[in-house]
């Protein structure tokens, strides 16, 4: 993909031995989205939910059983990006701009092509019409359109986010926003700040030094996607896990 | 020339055409258009515009009172998340409070006052003076009616007191946090305050408190993180938790078996005197003590716990050494376990100590804490079937008083009669029960008190952001109702915001503590503020007082422990194989109470969370009985059935079966129809009130 040096890859560092497993990140993450809560015939395999939380065990029984809680959205893939290549209806863009992967709904007849090709199961069939509570429709986010049903979505680093947050640096008169005018829902609302939310390509952020910690690991990574989020543990268990782990294993926690 | 037109040749630009078409944009086109049209349906909700803006607030659905900014559009909140470098939560918000609100539209709301009859047959609503005018009867007749208070300490607090001092035939039953009610049961003074000054901590002993998942503020894990290294959390649990999964220690137990390591360790304790003389000699009872202690040596307990005998001492010499030192227990605890526990804190010194549970001194600006504790009573403490009305005060975040006991309180024969003022529809089948609406965080103005894990005591402000709905009241006017009813006059009447600005112009005139204000992102001395009005505005604006680290002398604190764990037995030890239902609480942070649908998010849609009657099973016990992961199944003790979803888990214990008592309602549901089933009703309480792990025969149900 052509980038300009100075374009923004923003990304994600999760450092898993510090998540709790609490779903702040989940229900923020709806909220901002104006993901819809589930109506009573929803299961696990047809749930909407652009960021969800995982349970990672090392397989052994009581009590020597260990585990972990991976957070997994979209890992916004910077090479190759399955999901784009698949898309009949150029549905999927990407953001040279800022490197993110973007689902276009209002483009998307539905086909799940995408949802085949994306390894890590990130992206969610929306099988029912949005509904929401009488009244807490008034509740619902004025940056994000809700979506029909019959439409894929996924995480998108909070897009509503980005666009307010350029419209702020065009204002204050600067070419590109400042990182600290833009994070994403679920990095704002955790708890613990075990997800970290930046710029992957300054070489000073946060975000970048964590993701080049010998600690630090991607998902799938020989798969050569180069997701842009990363996580983090110190437990070698973890990593032994995570390299062992294929994509149908992951399906695991995959719905449609 | 030969004219006629072949059957190939139709059939030729028949073919042709379709390919033709196939190789234009037109069936794309039709394809997008059809994508577009399908998604502008007149029923897909469409947000509302308007005037964005951010205001800062305080979350009362706990007592850990985080600060919160709401965004909002017009008035109405968005979006919330936490308020940065606010002393009370740093910033951090749990998922509850994260959707709080939703709260004000959740399928549940009580939008009239509803009458429920005995087993909740039928329900009628009544207007609110009509229900006023039964509920005067109903009062007036009554010999014995209780307020119940889960959230003493508030400004509403002081006047239910008062309301209870006046009128002949009501008591007022504050309930203190989980464990500390035990200090006050133990020093026999109902007046003490006290928190956990788990930050200051050098080891921390839990018996299954979620410390990292509900149990205090929410920045209570992160705050633990930072500090690794330097402070030790030993977890005892029979479930590897998500808090004793980051423990630095954690010790497998049975479960059920919390009374009997506690007192172990208290044993040892006095067996190695690892207990220091001053301690020793605040307890008035020692020698009855150390007699009755003689019998839980770490070998017989160990036999009842599962914890090996020298885990049982390490573990002791531990929380004796490595000083300042706290013993928590879960807020599901019984009252046995929570004086059990206590007592370890007693003997290690903890008790009025930095590190330990600290000392609190009274808020000022309101009523005596002693004098309110003359009129006040302890729920356990009450004869069986003696009261015939409890006033339940749920407008916060509802009650966490099991129904068993309110039911065992209550006069028999149905007779028996709840008044709850409830925002939600929480029907109790066992008695006649009258709900008032209440408001709901945002809708009025209300003060909360601090954490309790916090060493200081602390006070916030919460702002009505939007307009309270017709015919609810807040707890300042329901009081002022009842004291209206009863023909009671009170010290403090007048709308809320008068009875409050009363109690801040109190605490400004006392020119104690300092105050953050969430302006500046800075705290500041009270005496620096001119006037009551400055500390109100910073209150109201979402900032929070914080007192002096002032307390009573703990040095001037005796205790008598016996009467309360003399009646304590060693618990049979069940057979190995026996299966065993438990009960277990999935994040303290709102189970038992209504939640926002889009709670559906972290359990229904993703089985993040146990949803209510899921339950947990190890692989091989579920292999044993020939159950798969996600299949239902019925379980069945002494005391009932009831059918739950089986979710395999190596975390948990094999042979037991750990079933959710969760949030009330998730996703678009109603409270009436998933509250319909409770596993606390399977299983056995002991006499302390603590749940028992109940033989229970488990059968695949295919639906």
């Amino acid at each position: 993909m052509e980038t300009t040096q100075k374009s923004p890859r923003y990304g994600m560092v999760i450092d898993v031995d510090r998540c709790t497993g609490c779903g702040n990140c989940m229900v923020a993450c709806a909220v901002e989205n104006n993901v819809p809560p589930a109506q009573a015939k929803v299961t696990e395999r047809t749930g909407m939910t652009w960021m969800r939380v995982s349970k990672l065990d090392n397989g052994l029984p009581f009590p020597e059983n260990r585990s972990v809680y991976l957070p997994v959205s979209c890992q916004q893939c910077d090479h190759h990006t399955p999901c784009q290549s698949v898309c009949p209806q150029n549905a999927v863009e990407y953001d040279i701009e800022s490197g993110i992967v973007a689902q276009i709904p209002v483009r998307c007849f539905g086909c799940r092509y995408c949802m085949t090709a994306c390894p890590y199961h990130a992206r969610y069939y929306n099988w029912f019409d949005p509904e929401w509570a009488d009244g807490i429709e008034r509740t619902l986010n004025p940056d994000v359109s809700a979506r029909m049903r019959g439409v894929v979505e996924k995480c998108n680093f909070c897009h509503g986010r980005l666009q307010a947050a350029r419209a702020k640096a065009a204002a204050d008169g600067r070419k590109t926003e400042s990182e600290s005018d833009y994070t994403t829902a679920c990095a704002e609302c955790c708890p613990t700040q075990a997800i970290r939310f930046g710029n992957l390509a300054d070489p000073k952020s946060e975000v970048s030094i964590l993701s080049k910690s010998p600690s630090a690991f991607r998902l799938l990574e020989d798969l050569g996607t180069e997701p842009k989020v990363y996580f983090r543990s110190e437990q070698e268990w973890v990593h032994t896990i995570v390299k062992k782990t294929s994509s149908s294993e992951l399906k695991e926690h995959s719905n449609g | 020339m030969n004219s006629k037109i072949t059957r190939r040749e139709v059939l030729q630009f028949v073919g042709g055409s379709a390919l033709g078409v196939l190789l234009s944009p037109l069936p794309w086109k039709v394809l997008d258009d059809t994508a577009i049209w399908t998604q502008n349906w007149p029923w897909t909700p469409k947000p509302k515009r308007g005037d964005i803006a951010y205001r800062t607030t305080t979350c009362t659905l706990c007592q850990s009172s985080c600060g919160m900014r709401a965004r909002t559009i017009g008035a109405q909140p968005v979006s919330l998340a936490g308020t940065q470098h606010h002393p009370f939560n740093q910033g951090a918000l749990c998922t509850s409070g994260l959707l709080a609100h939703h709260l004000r539209y959740h399928p549940s709301r009580v939008k009239q006052a509803l009458k429920f009859s005995v087993q909740a047959k039928s329900h009628s609503t009544l207007s609110a003076d009509d229900a006023f005018r039964e509920l005067s009867a109903v009062l007036k007749n009554s010999s014995s009616v209780v307020i119940v208070d889960e959230r003493a300490g508030r400004t509403v607090s002081a006047l239910y007191a008062e309301l209870a001092a006046s009128a002949r035939t009501v008591s007022y039953a504050p309930v203190s946090a989980r464990g500390i009610s035990s200090l006050n049961r133990l020093a026999g003074n109902a007046s003490l305050q006290a928190g956990y000054d788990v930050d200051n901590a050098k080891c921390i002993l839990s018996f299954g408190a979620p410390l990292f998942d509900g149990w205090g503020t929410p920045s209570l894990a992160a705050r633990f993180f930072d500090k690794r290294g330097t402070q030790k959390l030993i977890q005892i649990e029979p479930v590897r938790s998500r808090t004793a999964e980051m423990a630095s220690k954690w010790i497998v137990s049975r479960p059920g078996t919390d009374l009997a390591a506690a007192l172990s360790f208290a044993h040892v304790l006095l067996e190695e005197r690892l207990v220091s003389a001053s301690a020793l000699k605040s307890i008035t009872d020692i020698d009855e003590l150390a007699l009755f202690l003689g019998a839980f040596t770490p070998e017989v307990v160990s036999k009842q716990t599962g914890i090996p005998p020298a885990t049982l001492r390490e573990t002791a010499r531990a929380i004796a050494s490595q000083t300042p030192s706290v013993c928590v227990t879960s807020h599901a605890a019984g009252d046995d376990v929570q004086d059990a526990v206590m007592l370890l804190n007693i003997l290690t010194g903890a008790v009025g100590t930095q590190g330990g549970i600290t000392l609190r001194a009274e808020i000022p600006g309101m009523r005596s804490a002693a004098a309110s504790a003359k009129q006040s009573v302890q729920i356990d403490d009450l004869p069986d079937h003696s009261v015939n009305v409890f006033i339940l005060d749920e407008s916060l975040s509802g009650s966490s008083i099991p129904d068993t006991l309110l039911q065992d309180k209550l006069v028999s024969g149905g007779q028996g009669v709840i008044i709850s003022l409830s925002p939600f529809v929480t029907p109790r089948p066992f008695a006649l029960q009258y709900i008032i609406p209440s408001t709901v965080m945002f809708e009025t103005l209300g003060d909360t008190t601090g954490p309790f894990d916090a060493a200081r005591s602390g006070l916030a402000l919460s702002s009505a952001l939007l307009p309270a709905p017709d015919g609810t009241l807040d707890a300042l006017q329901f009081v002022q109702k009842c004291a209206e009813t009863l023909s009671v006059s009170l010290s403090s009447t007048g709308s809320s915001e008068e009875i409050l600005k009363k109690r801040i112009g109190a605490l400004h005139a006392s020119k104690r503590g300092q105050v953050f204000m969430t302006s500046t992102g800075e705290t500041t001395d009270v005496k620096q503020l001119a006037t009551a009005d400055d500390l109100w505005n910073a209150l109201v604006e979402g900032g929070c007082w914080i007192d002096e680290a002032v307390g009573v002398n703990a040095r001037a604190l005796s205790f008598r422990v016996m009467p309360s764990i003399k009646h304590t037995r060693q618990t049979q030890t069940t057979d190995s194989n026996t299966l065993l239902v438990y009960p277990i609480v999935e994040s303290s942070a709102y189970s038992g109470k209504t939640v926002s649908p889009l709670m559906s998010k972290v359990s229904q849609e993703s089985g993040l969370r146990l949803s209510a009657q899921d339950a947990y099973l190890n692989p091989v016990t579920a292999a044993a009985h020939q159950i798969e992961h996600g299949s239902t199944v019925a379980l069945r003790t002494k005391n009932g059935t009831m059918n739950v979803r089986a979710k395999l888990d190596a975390r948990t214990m094999p042979d037991v079966i750990f079933v959710s008592c969760t949030a009330q309602s998730c996703g678009n549901q109603s409270a009436i129809a998933s509250s319909a089933q409770d596993v606390r009703l399977l299983c056995e309480v002991s006499s302390g009130g603590s749940y028992t792990p109940t033989p229970v025969t488990i059968q695949k149900v295919y639906l």
